[in-house]
């Protein structure tokens, strides 16, 4: 290799990395309509949430797989890139979006403060708090819930997926958004159904 | 004379035929009525827990002259949501009461909470007198009624140190009494002079032997290490037994010998044993008496299909009397059968009966009654005067209305003989159509011989029902139930297609009218035998079942333990999912050929509505015929008498239709 090429080389690796280094840790969440245009290599992440508390968040990662967006049974769990934050206000029901680059990401960590309640889940390498973004598309990952329960000092979170029961509530949200992609089932772990219901609508 | 004969035979048809009448859902599911009931120590009273005009009352039965009063009504008492869990005896003259009221916070200022509480209620002098109602104010239990000492009964408070202390209950104060600086919370009583007993650490369980003196106590060393002590008088406690949570709690210790872990909730009526319930989440449904000093454990009772909060027990004797169970969030008693505790093998009648409270002398005592086809029963006996009253009934509307016939048998399926039990109505016209109805679970579930609301009510509409115990069901024998491993979608489908088989083919029955009905894993039992067998089964009723095997085990309602529970009897849904999906509904619907009707609760948090969903796309992708319901309020159990008469209307309505 030419030392011209050796440099050109080296340059693209540390810009790339310097881009997640850059990357904002913390993620904003809009409303549909006021959604941006998708950049290239970037996904929607379309989240339905039903949050109490006083500023509940969540913590989430980018995992290494290859080209999956889910990890095989032999696949090593490893992280890439630094931790992500998303801020969510007290109260906030319906669905929103955000832009995230392709790949299967890490839930790790639910902060639920309730008044008197520090509350923290800790969810990392637990397979049913991971979600993944294609290119392209609105990867809808499901229903979050952080409330407390009646009666008790605990708190409940659940990330639920309903894209079967949601289905027409999400594909007419959908129109609303800058430009028309394809939706896509985007659970962090293998589930087949929505593209198997796609593939036989096609039939 | 020939007239006359021939007159009595049309007389005696139609009083067949009169004996045999479909009974109508409203007419059917009502609320419970009696739930518990206990008799004082000299027998001169029952306590009772009655359910009257949609409210729990407690009630003062007269067993002299078998007159009944309100002691307390809690709609008259609060005004909040409320429950009484639990009743005793304090000697004759009082009724302790656990009470349960939540307080409805301020929005963001004071969240919602429940809040416990010992009543104790002194049993008015006369007639027409009013009862008082005092309360314990400090935070505590109540452990020992010493049913043989008026007034007095011991109490427990825990903290980082746990004391036991002997409380008068004529020094208490009225239930929400003003506290004047004269007077003393509770009578000024929790002090050194009444303490009985106390234990470093923060006691969880404290164990009396015969003489009401405290032998050993379940306490928490520290944070993470719960021990069982010895209280020896003027020794220090020994340690004889102790476990890690956190080791109990790991994920990665859900082996077979932490699920057997077993965790000491009373003491037994012999020697240096203790009353302990299995400690593994999916298991809570068994009690044992275990020896921890000589490593003696036995099996001593199961039930049915609900999680086990607490044990009844004889105050003096310690004998088990029952169960209380956790069941659609209220507590249900469910009571020992006496009976099948001496039938050692031998054939059991399906009618359960249990001694639940004596006297002090045992002249008088109070016994539950249940048979197959009979909701439970109270009933007083006095052995001096022979007398025996029903003072209460669990269902008195259904009190001798239904006649049915039990028979228990079984098939051989490989090497296994799967019990089942087919309930046959009286009366009706043969051959019966068939509803098969595979219970829940499926694992550590079983269906019992005693009153089953659904079974009687669909015997009671001429219908003959099946109920199969297939293998993973408890309530038989340790094999039996490990047999259902990794057989979700495999042999138990078989288990329960072989039964219907050996069913179908009495001339009682008509093959040609079976039907599934089945709720949670009997949900999608229904669908995926109807499915697979569409000769036999001709249509299927699926209430809040599974649709999508890999999508229930990746549920967040799961435990981590349970999750690894889960991997090894159902299947891991990474490493086996593409044979998760081969025995999940959701994508063999091409398959189905005759009607199904799926019923679902919006809120069910045990297996969501998603499933359900998925079901119903599927279904009108292939152009299929079914029908589909969902109870907005509704979650993963019947719910209320009210939401049982809709939900058996719709469902009775479908089977008629199709059988």
């Amino acid at each position: 290799m030419s030392g011209y090429s050796l440099r050109l080389l080296i340059s693209i690796i540390f810009f790339q990395k310097l881009s997640y280094a850059l990357d904002d840790p913390l993620v904003k969440l809009s409303t549909i309509e006021e959604a941006a245009s998708l950049k290239v290599g970037y996904g929607y992440l379309l989240v339905d949430l039903d949050v109490g508390g006083t500023g509940p968040s969540i913590e989430f990662v980018r995992l290494k797989t290859g080209d999956k967006l889910y990890l095989g049974q032999k696949q090593k769990y490893a992280v890439k890139g630094d931790k992500k934050l998303i801020r969510l206000s007290q109260d906030k029901q319906g669905f929103y979006v955000t832009q995230l680059q392709e790949g299967l990401y890490q839930i790790t960590k639910i902060n639920a403060p309730y008044f008197d309640l520090p509350y923290k889940l800790s969810t990392d390498r637990d397979r049913r708090w991971r979600f993944s973004v294609e290119a392209g598309k609105v990867n809808y990952i499901g229903k979050l819930v952080i409330k407390k329960k009646r009666s008790t000092k605990y708190v409940g979170v659940d990330l639920v997926s309903r894209i079967a029961t949601d289905k027409d509530r999400i594909k007419s949200l959908l129109t609303k958004l800058p430009e028309q992609v394809l939706l896509r089932h985007g659970t962090g772990f293998r589930d087949d159904f929505y593209s198997t219901f796609i593939d036989e609508n096609k039939e | 004379m020939l007239f006359c004969i021939r007159l009595a035979l049309i007389v005696s048809l139609m009083s067949s035929c009169a004996a045999y009448a479909d009974i109508r859902p409203k007419d059917f599911f009502k609320s419970v009525d009696m739930t518990s009931a206990k008799l004082s120590p000299d027998g001169q009273y029952i306590a009772a827990i009655r359910n009257l005009s949609g409210t729990q009352k407690l009630v003062l039965i007269d067993t002299g002259k078998n007159e009944e009063e309100i002691l307390l009504s809690l709609v008259d008492f609060t005004a909040r949501d409320s429950s009484i869990r639990a009743i005793n005896w304090l000697g004759s003259k009082h009724v302790a009461v656990q009470f349960y009221e939540i307080k409805q916070g301020v929005k963001h200022l004071l969240d919602t909470q429940g809040s416990s509480y010992l009543l104790v209620i002194r049993i008015p002098y006369g007639a027409n007198q009013q009862a008082d109602v005092y309360s314990v104010r400090t935070k505590g239990w109540l452990i020992h009624s010493l049913p043989d000492k008026d007034n007095l009964f011991l109490y427990a408070k825990s903290g980082v140190y746990s004391k036991v202390y002997q409380i008068d209950a004529r020094k208490l104060l009225k239930h929400k009494q003003r506290v004047s600086k004269l007077m003393r919370v509770d009578g000024g009583q929790f002090k050194k002079k009444n303490e009985v007993s106390s234990v470093e650490g923060f006691a969880s369980r404290w164990f009396f032997d015969s003489d009401r003196k405290p032998v050993a106590v379940l306490s928490f060393k520290d944070a993470d290490t719960v021990a069982l002590s010895t209280l020896s008088e003027g020794d220090k406690p020994r340690v004889i037994e102790s476990w890690s949570l956190k080791e109990l709690s790991s994920s990665q210790r859900s082996t077979p010998e932490v699920r057997n872990t077993l965790i000491p909730v009373a003491i037994a009526d012999s020697e240096n044993t203790f009353y302990c319930l299995d400690f593994a989440e999916e298991n809570e449904r068994s009690v044992y008496k275990v020896n921890f000093d000589t490593g003696f454990k036995q099996l001593i009772f199961e039930v049915d299909s609900f999680k086990i909060t607490d044990l009844i027990l004889e105050p003096i004797t310690n004998r088990l009397l029952g169960v209380k169970v956790l069941k659609g969030g209220d507590i249900h008693y469910v009571y020992l059968n006496e009976d099948e505790k001496k039938s050692l093998g031998h054939k059991v009648k399906p009618e359960l009966r249990s001694v639940i409270s004596r006297s002090l002398d045992s002249k008088k005592i109070l016994i539950y009654e249940e048979k197959h086809h009979q909701p439970g029963k109270f009933i007083f006996v006095d052995r001096n005067s022979g007398k025996k009253i029903v003072i209460g009934s669990v269902l008195p509307h259904l009190n001798g209305k239904l006649k049915t016939r039990l028979i228990e048998s079984s098939v051989k399926v490989g090497e296994l003989n799967i019990p089942y039990l087919l309930t046959m109505p009286h009366g009706k016209s043969q051959p019966m159509p068939l509803i098969v109805m595979p219970h829940g679970g499926p694992i550590s579930v079983f269906d019992h011989r005693y009153f089953h609301s659904e079974t009687q009510f669909f015997a009671a509409n001429g219908y003959a029902v099946l109920r199969v115990n297939y293998r993973g069901s408890s309530g038989y024998s340790f094999l039996h139930k490990e047999a259902g491993k990794m057989q979700w979608g495999n042999m138990i489908l078989e288990d329960i297609y072989r039964a219907t088989q050996a069913v179908a083919n009495r001339k009682d029955i008509a093959a040609d009218k079976v039907c599934l009905v089945g709720m949670s894993y009997g949900g999608y039992a229904a669908t995926m035998l109807t499915i697979k067998y569409p000769e036999l089964y001709k249509c299927a009723v699926n209430i809040a079942g599974v649709s999508d095997v890999a999508l229930y085990l990746n549920a967040h309602n799961m435990t981590k333990k349970q999750d690894v529970w889960a991997k090894e009897y159902i299947g891991d849904p990474v490493a086996d999912y593409e044979s998760l999906k081969s025995i999940s509904p959701v994508y063999k619907i091409q398959g189905l050929k005759n009607p199904i009707f799926i019923i679902h609760g919006a809120k069910d948090s045990v297996v969501d509505i998603e499933h359900a969903s998925r079901l119903k796309l599927m279904l009108d992708k292939h152009n299929k015929s079914y029908q589909y319901h969902i109870i907005e309020d509704g979650g993963h159990h019947l719910g209320d008498a009210k939401a049982s008469i809709d939900l058996f209307v719709r469902v009775l309505t479908f089977l008629k239709t199709y059988i």
